[in-house]
This record gives structure tokens, C-alpha cells and sequence, in this order.
């Protein structure tokens, strides 16, 4: 089985105090842990309404009554439970690995931290579904809950290799369909390309609940490199021959700067941005993300 | 340490490879797989000084081309004695007094003997090869060794050459007479086999046998031994004039190849190899032929054996010619010691050599097991 391979046994440990949380009201029915736009029994109060014929006697606020001497209905919230997509980053670049770590690559790393999303999504009885996005083409499963489902898209990421570059907008219109609004969607991508970033910006505008993590080598946050080099980008074969002790001071002011433009953008369209550099620990963007729900689901309890 | 083969040496041209190696700068055409490529900018800093990169591995290299190259250069190792001085005495020589010679602690006196004897034991008598002793003596001396020969003035067992020697030698003429060698004008050792037929064949040879003891008494001259056909010889008997016809029998076949000079009549059959004309006549007609069969020889006449159609057989230098023809002519030896002194300039030779290259052969295999280790580390990033 993939899962116990994919997620490590500590930082399936530390899953235990994390929440997958959308702030959106899901609009699905069913019973969940989400607030739901539907109102019935549940734990939030939502309002009182008037008594109607038909409404259970045991609904009926008796304080109220004692104080009002009208029948009212006290009304909740009722949970409702949430999809949960994770969208993968299969592109050729997310291959790229550190030389200090060579089998620890962007898309092992992305692998690890959607199997993360799905063991969350699995315990709290949420739907989820996995588009993974590689070789010009879309691998999609469907929402779906259980740990049967878990492991059909665990069996899934397993299989996945990254080549290609990330398709064109016509190639991506099956996730419009897929993910429907109030969905939660994860995008799990290295945020170097233009079309996935303004594919999330659509999806957060179209009242998506959008989170994003940035996975980031460590060379690419550190430039360790002193030597000359010739750097080549995989998915466009572009080729840089470079003396990198130069060229290390003004790529490293380029990135930074790029990277503050990217939160900024990303803020500004609603969507959650973490980054991720592969030397941290794999739960770290997870609760970053999660950990506000976290702080919510402690002060209602 | 001596070297067999110096010229090798230029083969250490070959260590500039590795240097060269280690000075470009290997890393650039290293692959680095870089999605970020669009925030880097090329830039090229200028070197001033080339840049020596892995030193410990060109170092590694380097030795191990050394040593390889010294592997080539097939080196050896040799005992070198402490400095002696070798006097060597052709065995006749009458010793000058011992104010004349070279003493010391060093010097050692030796015959120039086979086994170069030293002089505490008695002279050898045989005749000495002088010549090739001193060449072989010369090759076997290491050459710090000096070297003084004392020779009679008329020096005996020398040859056509004069010998080249590795260092100069202190060549002392004494007074000393070799010994003559064996006359040449002893009888040789012959038997004689007439052809029944023509029995007037054998004559020619019977006289030509008394003439080789004209110097004799009277007294003391005997007629040739004569022996059957199908006989074989003493073994002590070396030449065996045989007239019969017809075709050799194996044991004669035999007793040739064992080292024996046979001679043959015109008509006689032997089967042996390609054949050489030993003497012609003045008309160019062929007299006598020779083939060569095993260590000995046959010769065997061409013309017919009668004085009429042949009269080379009634000359009066036939005894002398057939001599000649029978018995090898002994080589001109001797010399005048005063005009023959050795010269120099042989190629020099490294006696008891004993070889380095097992050595060596190991010294690499762990230098390259080391280099290889080294080169192919893991903290070494392979070029992809």
C-alpha cells in the first residue's frame, strides 16, 4: 500500500492535531463537520424563527417561551461536509531534486503532502479527489470518501511521474467541471508557471476556496553553487551557462523579490499561499494552512 | 636502481594530461536541471589565474603516471659491490714482478679462464678463447670495476673482431708464450673403402694418404686404412673416403649425422640436403660437391675418378687440396697483444639484474584502486 510509504510515521503523528477547514460555507448536504449554508439541528446557532406546524416540540426554545410567551424554534447551523481537491503539479520541472538529496524530489515532496490533504480529508468523513496534472494531459478521480477511496488515489499518486509542461487552458476544462463551488482546492506546484497561477486565480474567483503550496528547492532558495555551471530548464530546454558565484547575489535578490510579488498576488486573489522549501519538515505548509481552522474548531468546542 | 629501458622516460611528457585535465574548468559542462532559470542571469567572472581544481586527485593521477612510466622504463635493482679492481692473467703469461701490477685490498687476480679462476689455483692448460672471455668478463663486471689484463705479446684464441669493451682497459703485454695449437700438418684420421669394380679409384686417395706423411721415416709410413661398405667406422675415425656405388646404408646415414666427414664416388645414391660446390675446375666444371647431414658432412665427387678425364686427381697440390677439403681449416688466432688492445663504447649491461616491476605493478593497482575511490565518491556530483 502507498500510504504508510508516502506519508512518514512522525509526521503522520503530528496530522492528528490538524483540520482540514474551508472559509467557505459548503453548500453540500449531508452530515459533516463544515458550516453549512442549510440550516437544521447542529451546533452553531444560527436564528429563531416562528413556530410552524410540524416543527418537533423538543426544537421549540422553552426559555424563550417562558419569557416571550410565543413558540420559537431555535435553529443551528447544520455541518455539512466539504470536497476537498487536491490539484498536482506533474509538470517536468516538479522532477527537479537537490544535489545534497537526489531521491527527495519537488513531486515526491508533493506526492507526500496530497496524501497528507487525503488521510485528513478520510478522518473527517470529507470527500476528496485528486487532478494531477502532467504530459500535457489531466489523471483525474472523482470526489469520493472512505479509505477505499483514499487508497484508489493513494494507488494513484504512486504511479504518477512528472514530464511535460502544463497543458493549455482548453486541456483544463474538465477541472471546471470537476470542482464545484465552495470546493477546497490545494494546488501543489512549484508556481512557476503563468497558466497554473491563473488557473487558481480563476477558480478562487469563482468562489473556490483556494489553497496554494509552493514547493522550492533548497538551491533554488539558497543558490549554493560556486562554480560555473551550465543551468537548463527542463520543461523548456532553455540553458543558462553562468559563473554562479557572480550571478548567485542578483538571482537570489530576483527571487526573493519574485516570490514577495507572488504572495502578494496570491493574497490579493483570495487564495491562502504557503511556501514550501524541500529541507522543511512535510507537515509544515499543512499547518501553516490548517492551523487557524485548528485554533477555530478549539474555541467552539 | 638502473633502468632497462631509459628511453621511457619521454612517456612523463604524458603528465601534463591530468594537469591540463584539472585546470579546465570541469564543472561548467556540468548539467544542472534549474526551473528557476528565468530569475538567473548569465555572468562570467574574469580569471586571471587558472584555477587547480581537486588537488589531492591530480596529485593521485600524477604519481600514478610516474609509476607507470617508470614500469616502462623497466627498472632494476643491482648489487653494487664495493670498488674492485680486477686482474685477470692470460693463463701462459710469465707474472712481472709485483711493483709492476696494481695492489691493494681491491684488486683480485684471476685467470682469464672459463669460470675466471683465481690465480691461487693452478694455471689452466687448455687453449682459451682470449677474446670472447674478455667480453664476457666485461659484461659480467659492474662497470665501476676496473680492469687490468696481462697478455703474452703473441696473444692466441683471438677472433675477427676486436673487442668492443664496456671501460677502458689496462692492457699490460708481458712475456709468456701460449701454446701452439695442434699442427695442421697431422695425418688426419681416415679410412678408406675401394669400389670392388673399379678398385684403380682408390689410388688416387692411397697416394694422396702417403704423400700426407712425406715428412715421416720411411719406416714409420702406413698405407690408408681400408674398411668394408657396410662397416662402420671407430668412432675415433672422422673421415671415410667410401668409393662403392649405389645407395648409402642407414648406419653410414647415421654415423655422418653423428659429426663424420663421408666422401663419395660419382655413382653412389645419398639422400641428404641442398648441395654446395666445394671445388671447381678451371673450366668451371663441377669436382666436387658437399651437403650438409646432420652435425657431419658428404662430399662427393662430380667427375669420373680417373687421372684421364678428371687430372685434377694427377695434380701434384691434390694431396694438399683434399686435405683441405677434408678437414676444416683452423681460423687465423693469432695476434700481436701490442695492436689489439680492446676498445670502448659497448653498450653498457647491468650484470645481476634483479627486476623492480612486481613492485611497481602493485605500488599502481593500489594508487589506481585509490584514484578510482576517489574520483568516483559520492560528494563528487557525476556529471549528468
Amino acid at each position: 500500500m502507498a500510504g504508510p510509504d508516502l506519508i512518514p510515521a512522525d509526521v503522520r503523528a503530528r496530522l492528528k492535531g490538524l483540520r482540514l477547514v474551508s472559509r467557505r460555507v459548503s453548500g453540500a448536504l449531508g452530515i459533516g463537520q463544515h458550516h453549512s449554508r442549510s440550516r437544521g439541528a447542529g451546533m452553531e446557532f444560527a436564528q429563531y424563527r416562528a413556530y410552524e406546524p410540524g416543527d418537533e416540540p423538543r426544537q421549540i426554545d422553552w426559555k424563550l417561551y417562558a419569557r416571550s410567551d410565543k413558540f420559537f424554534v431555535r435553529e443551528s447551523e447544520r455541518d455539512s461536509p466539504l470536497a476537498a481537491w487536491v490539484l498536482l503539479d506533474a509538470s517536468a520541472s516538479m522532477a527537479q531534486s537537490d544535489a545534497e538529496r537526489p531521491g527527495w524530489s519537488r513531486l515526491q515532496a508533493a506526492k507526500a503532502q496530497a496524501a497528507c490533504v487525503f488521510e485528513l480529508a478520510c478522518r473527517q468523513g470529507d470527500r476528496f479527489g485528486l487532478i494531477a496534472i502532467s504530459g500535457d494531459r489531466l489523471q483525474v478521480i472523482n470526489a469520493g470518501s472512505g479509505t477505499r477511496h483514499r487508497d484508489r488515489c493513494l494507488q494513484v499518486l504512486s504511479t504518477l511521474s512528472a514530464e511535460g509542461a502544463w497543458p493549455d487552458e482548453a486541456s483544463c476544462r474538465p477541472i471546471w467541471e470537476r470542482i464545484h463551488a465552495n470546493d477546497l482546492v490545494v494546488l501543489l506546484s512549484d508556481d512557476f508557471d503563468e497558466r497554473a497561477l491563473a488557473l487558481i486565480e480563476r477558480l478562487a474567483a469563482a468562489r473556490r476556496e483556494v489553497l496554494n503550496i509552493q514547493i522550492l528547492t533548497v538551491e533554488e532558495r539558497d543558490f549554493p553553487f560556486r562554480d560555473g555551471r551550465r543551468f537548463i530548464d527542463v520543461e523548456s530546454g532553455a540553458a543558462v551557462l553562468t559563473d554562479a558565484a557572480a550571478a548567485r547575489e542578483d538571482y537570489l535578490r530576483a527571487f526573493a523579490a519574485a516570490c514577495r510579488e507572488l504572495a502578494l498576488r496570491l493574497t490579493s486573489a483570495g487564495i491562502r499561499h504557503v511556501p514550501y522549501v524541500l529541507d522543511e519538515p512535510l507537515d509544515a505548509p499543512l499547518q501553516r494552512l490548517f492551523a487557524q481552522g485548528k485554533a477555530r474548531f478549539q474555541e467552539s468546542a | 636502481m638502473n633502468f632497462l629501458l631509459p628511453s621511457a622516460f619521454l612517456a612523463l611528457l604524458a603528465l601534463a594530461l591530468p594537469v591540463l585535465i584539472h585546470l579546465s574548468r570541469r564543472s561548467q559542462q556540468q548539467r544542472t536541471d534549474f526551473a528557476a532559470l528565468r530569475w538567473l542571469q548569465a555572468r562570467f567572472r574574469p580569471r586571471r589565474q587558472p584555477i587547480v581544481q581537486e588537488w589531492l586527485l591530480l596529485l593521485l593521477r600524477l604519481l600514478l603516471l610516474t609509476l607507470l612510466v617508470l614500469f616502462l622504463a623497466m627498472p632494476v635493482r643491482q648489487h653494487t659491490p664495493a670498488e674492485a679492481h680486477w686482474l685477470v692473467a692470460v693463463p701462459s703469461v710469465i707474472w712481472p714482478p709485483d711493483a709492476e701490477l696494481p695492489s691493494g685490498k681491491s684488486v683480485s687476480r684471476h685467470w682469464l679462464a672459463p669460470g675466471f679462476p683465481s690465480t691461487d689455483r693452478p694455471a689452466p692448460t687448455a687453449a682459451v678463447p682470449v677474446a670472447s672471455l674478455l667480453r664476457e668478463l666485461d659484461a659480467q663486471l659492474p662497470a665501476e670495476t676496473r680492469l687490468t689484463v696481462l697478455v703474452p705479446e703473441r696473444l692466441r684464441g683471438w677472433d675477427a673482431e676486436r673487442p668492443r669493451l664496456q671501460r677502458a682497459v689496462d692492457w699490460q703485454v708481458v712475456k709468456g708464450q701460449m701454446p701452439e695449437p695442434a699442427s695442421r700438418r697431422e695425418l688426419p684420421a681416415m679410412v678408406l673403402t675401394p669400389d670392388p669394380a673399379n678398385p684403380e679409384r682408390a689410388r688416387y686417395f692411397r697416394a694422396a694418404y702417403k704423400v700426407w706423411q712425406s715428412d715421416l721415416p720411411v719406416a714409420q709410413q702406413r698405407d690408408a686404412p681400408l674398411i668394408a661398405a657396410q662397416a662402420t667406422p671407430p668412432a675415433s675415425v672422422r673421415i671415410w673416403v667410401n668409393l662403392s656405388s649405389g645407395k648409402i646404408p642407414e648406419p653410414v646415414r647415421r654415423w655422418v649425422q653423428a659429426g663424420g666427414t663421408l666422401m663419395l664416388g660419382p655413382d653412389a645414391v645419398i639422400d641428404a640436403g641442398r648441395s654446395e660446390v666445394l671445388w671447381r675446375a678451371e673450366d668451371g666444371s663441377i669436382l666436387l660437391e658437399q651437403q650438409a647431414l646432420g652435425e657431419g658432412r658428404v662430399l662427393q665427387w662430380r667427375q669420373p675418378l680417373n687421372g684421364t678425364q678428371t687430372p685434377q686427381l694427377l695434380d701434384a697440390s691434390f694431396p694438399e687440396q683434399l686435405q683441405s677439403v677434408l678437414t676444416a681449416m683452423p681460423q687465423p688466432d693469432t695476434v700481436l697483444a701490442s695492436k689489439q688492445q680492446p676498445l670502448t663504447g659497448a653498450a653498457r649491461t647491468i650484470p645481476n639484474p634483479q627486476p623492480l616491476q612486481p613492485w611497481l605493478m602493485m605500488a599502481i593497482a593500489l594508487l589506481f584502486l585509490a584514484e578510482r575511490i576517489l574520483a568516483t565518491r559520492p560528494a563528487r556530483s557525476p556529471p549528468t
